[in-house]
């Protein structure tokens, strides 16, 4: 062995090394504009899009000090920049957006995507298309849908900085919501890729305290179908499992009215193709605790344990949550909207037996449900 | 056009007493040197006092502090004799008691017997102290200058050597640099006996071995290799007597002389010795089958072999439990690595890879640079060269003005800097961590190697960000895995896996179950509390002192 080799060629696999580490055009954090949140509007004329940047201000914000108030001064000006820029794509935009900037405009950081509901299908997708296509986008940007992205993102955040920073918190904290699924970008991009079951997105909405989650919008592929609030959007969690600590108030005929509480639950289904036309069986299992029970007028009072296993209870709150899901599943369906995300489970269960479904929208439509609900209540203690 | 000044006239008178001078003390230097040739060497004392009196009076003797003296031995018609000394170096009460011993047994008869055996009759008879004799002059020099008393003797040839060494000492203090909670409070002061005689009160064992010699040609200084026998393992000992052999300097004052001498990789930043000035932490290290050097003049022992995870122990480790010991050694783990790393991850986040940071971090990091005119690394090379100036002067200012010192640097220096825009405060913030985690190393000599490495780990991030670190990690690594000490492995117990050596590693375990000695070191005991030691053939021996190359 020739003496010094090894070392030679430890140094020759460094210096290789380095010269592949790819990231020599980076700029240092005083050379960029940080993109924070990104809305996405109808434009003002037909074939334009708004967009709207929610940047920064580091002039304002200046040594971490909070300033309080989304997009208003902090000391030293607005705390964030939120310019809106029209043009027919996000490519068109960033362009005119990086010419009005000193700085390189930088997606790395983007926390929020807000998807206008009125944008046509194909704003949607170049949307998520080019920023996925950018390689300082990482995609675990948080997408959501408001009636108003612009106003969104310039919306007063009293306890965050920036607009973004308040909605990212909104989106990203799953258990801090009764009822939400974190989506992200990447989510958000591969189901648009491959049409395995819709896109169902948060739907968020300005407020006087700041923004918050308004409840679910529904897609058929990337164009927006319709929205599920309230017990609609309640009883979708349920069968979805992503619902936490929410609540439902059910009148009983008899007893009075219960408030059922920490409603959790979880939909399980089969699905069948029997020529050319799909049988779905869904079981959704729901837990929750009662909570009060207001007696009816003349009724008897009854202990909360006792009320928890009573048959009436049960059959009304069962009744109450397989009623709200008949009628999402019945309603989306007919809308083409795969609510049920049957794409994903026929692709990963059997997809040979689903070949034969050419429209999915026309199968969806037509298909047979049965829902089933099986409902477990316990009690809440009283306080001593 | 100037006037070149004129030379000053030649005092003829001054010249003609200076030379008159030289030649006089030449010429006394010259009858003691041809008295000694006349009896056939000039390298040997041959009974001329009178004679060693004037080669000795043109030689040492011109300094105020040497002290000759002659006398005589035995009353009337006894021994003339010439005592010798250097006032200060030896004690003088000592001095006076040898000399009432030596005219109490010496009677004029005595002397007059057997002249050429006096000095030996006189050594026998002194009984306290040592007295010893010696012929040459080179070495009796050496023995006067190290604070011995001479006593030459009329027609005898040996020279009476009366130990008579007391050195200035300083009292025994508190270690200043490895402070202790809990557990003893008593440092090693200069005096190699006295280091000697602690070190022994701490291990009263008869194993234990002070092992002397003499190094540099114009210091003497003396050196003791403390270990203990049949459970160190003697190729060590052998390996560390071959390289002190080796160093042939003039001087050796300091202990970096000698430690330059026993390092395996000169070159390299990370401390290959590690020196304490703790008794109890060098008995600890010497018990467990390690080699203590103990220096003249400095009170700190250098411990070999030392590998790195040993720079992470103190001696407070062992004082208090398991969870506090080995919390404390991973505190200062991650003090070492914050020292190497933070300052280049500031670098790497904000100049190379910003989108790595939490978004919050970032926009409040780049808030807070708004209006700095240097970019990120120039900040670190500012804040650390201030740190640097900030150390320097604190070591070499007064006790007294330490306070004064800190409030320069934290307030005035820490805020200004920032209200002048020079830095940003996250800046201060990080720098400050910076310090703290290196300066939380227990063996200074640690923080020399973090505080290099610190410059070539943040030009890494600077140019190649994150990956760059990754780089010089792997480099470092590498660098480290090819270090040894006195042939042990530097990152074992870890490279290479040594699993029974664990237990006093990164992390200490309950003592009691630390009943094994370092396996790295290949004791002739490896087990603490096992008797004799054990026989070790021919063949692990040969291959010990293969690794315990010199």
């Amino acid at each position: 062995m020739i003496r010094g080799l090894p070392g030679a060629v430890f140094l020759a696999l460094l210096a290789g090394l380095s010269l592949a580490a790819g990231n020599w055009d980076n700029r240092p954090v005083g050379h960029r504009t940080f993109v924070e949140g990104l809305a996405v509007d109808p434009g003002s004329h037909p074939g334009q899009l708004a967009y709207t940047f929610d940047l920064p201000n580091l002039a304002a914000l200046g040594g971490g000090s909070s300033s309080g108030g989304g997009g208003h001064s902090g000391g030293g000006g607005r705390a964030a920049l939120d310019p809106v820029i029209e043009a027919p794509n996000l490519v068109q935009a960033m362009s005119d957006m990086q010419r009005r900037m000193p700085r390189e405009i930088y997606f790395g950081q983007l926390q929020a995507l807000i998807l206008a509901e009125r944008l046509p299908a194909s704003a949607v997708e170049d949307a998520v298309d080019t920023l996925m296509a950018n390689p300082e986008v990482d995609g675990t940007a948080y997408v959501a849908t408001a009636k108003d992205g612009r106003a969104l993102l310039t919306a007063p955040a009293p306890s965050e900085r920036l607009p973004s920073d308040a909605l990212g918190l909104v989106l990203s904290c799953a258990g801090c919501e009764p009822l939400y699924d974190p989506v992200q970008l990447w989510q958000v991009y591969g189901n648009l890729r491959s049409r395995l079951g819709s896109l169902v997105l948060p739907e968020v909405a300005p407020g006087p305290d700041g923004s918050g989650l308004a409840g679910l919008a529904m897609y058929r592929g990337a164009q927006f179908a319709s929205s599920l609030e309230g017990n609609d959007a309640l009883a979708y969690g349920l069968l979805r499992g992503f619902t936490r600590r929410s609540n439902l108030v059910v009148p009983v005929s008899g007893l009075g009215v219960a408030t059922v509480d920490w409603l959790s639950g979880h939909g399980t289904y089969r699905v069948r193709a029997e020529r050319g036309r799909l049988h779905v069986d869904v079981r959704v299992r729901v837990k929750g605790q009662l909570t009060a029970l207001q007696a009816a007028p003349g009724a008897r009072v009854m202990a909360l344990a006792l009320a928890s296993r009573d048959p009436r209870l049960l059959s009304a709150t069962s009744r109450l949550v397989l009623s709200k899901l008949e009628t999402i599943v019945r309603k989306q369906a007919g809308q083409g909207v795969d609510v049920l995300q049957l794409g994903a489970a026929a692709s990963g269960a059997d997809p040979t037996a689903f070949a034969g479904i050419r429209s999915w929208p026309e199968a969806m439509r037509t298909a047979q449900y049965r829902l089933s609900v099986n409902l477990g209540l316990l009690h809440a203690t009283p306080a001593a | 056009m100037s006037e070149r000044p004129r030379p000053k006239p030649i005092d003829s008178k001054a010249v003609l007493q200076e030379t008159v001078s030289s030649a006089r003390q030449m010429g006394r230097q010259l009858s003691g040197l041809l008295s000694d040739l006349d009896h056939g060497d000039i390298g040997l004392f041959h009974g001329d006092v009178a004679a060693a009196k004037a080669r000795l009076k043109a030689g040492i003797g011109r300094s105020p502090d040497v002290v000759l003296r002659t006398f005589t031995i035995g009353g009337r018609g006894g021994c003339p004799a010439l005592l010798v000394y250097v006032q200060g170096l030896a004690a003088s009460q000592i001095v006076d008691q040898d000399f009432l011993a030596l005219a109490e047994v010496a009677s004029s008869q005595q002397m007059a017997e057997e002249p050429a055996e006096r000095a030996k009759m006189l050594a026998d008879s002194v009984a306290v102290g040592h007295a010893t004799t010696e012929r040459k002059w080179s070495a009796l020099l050496k023995k006067a200058v190290a604070g011995n008393a001479l006593v030459f003797l009329e027609d005898c040839p040996d020279v009476l050597v009366l130990d008579t060494v007391q050195y200035p000492a300083r009292a025994i203090d508190r270690p200043e640099t490895e402070q202790s909670i809990r557990g003893s409070q008593e440092a090693l002061n200069e005096v190699l006996l006295t280091q000697m005689n602690q070190m022994r009160r701490l291990l009263q064992t008869e194993r234990l071995v002070f092992e002397p010699s003499v190094l540099g040609r114009m210091t003497g200084t003396r050196i003791a290799l403390a270990y203990l026998d049949g459970v160190t393992n003697p190729a060590l000992v052998e390996s560390l007597r071959r390289r002190l052999k080796g160093l042939a300097a003039e001087e050796v004052l300091t202990q970096a002389r000698v430690s330059s001498a026993l390092r395996d990789h000169p070159w390299s930043p990370f401390p290959l010795t590690r020196a304490s000035e703790r008794v109890d932490f060098v008995a600890r290290e010497v018990m467990v089958g390690r080699v203590a050097l103990l220096m003249e003049n400095v009170p700190f022992a250098q411990i070999v072999p030392a590998t790195f995870v040993d720079f992470f122990r103190t001696s407070m480790d062992y004082g208090f439990s398991f969870w506090e010991a080995s919390l404390s050694r991973l505190i200062r783990v991650l003090g070492f690595f914050l020292g190497v790393y933070a300052p280049a991850f500031y670098v790497a986040l904000t100049t190379v890879e910003p989108d790595l940071l939490p978004s919050k971090l970032l926009l409040s990091v780049a808030g807070s640079r708004e209006g700095v005119p240097f970019p990120p690394v120039v900040e670190v090379i500012l804040m650390f060269a201030v740190i640097e100036l900030l150390r320097e002067a604190a070591i070499r200012l007064p006790k007294s003005m330490n306070q004064t010192l800190g409030t320069v640097g934290a307030i005035v220096i820490g805020t200004s800097i920032v209200s002048a825009g020079v830095v940003s405060d996250q800046m201060i913030v990080l720098i400050t961590l910076t310090a703290v985690g290196v300066f939380t190393a227990p063996a200074w000599e640690l923080t020399t190697a973090v505080r290099w490495l610190v410059w070539p780990m943040v030009l890494a991030a600077y140019v190649l960000g994150v990956y760059g670190m990754a780089l010089m990690t792997l480099l470092l690594i590498q660098h480290l895995a090819g270090l040894s000490s006195f042939g042990v492995p530097y990152l074992a117990p870890y490279g290479p896996w040594r699993p029974v050596d664990m237990g006093d590693a990164m992390t200490r375990a309950p003592l009691r179950d630390l009943t094994r000695r370092p396996m790295s070191l290949w004791p002739l005991l490896s087990r603490k509390g096992q008797g004799e030691p054990a026989v070790v053939s021919d063949v692990p021996l040969r291959r010990m002192r293969r690794r315990w190359r010199t």
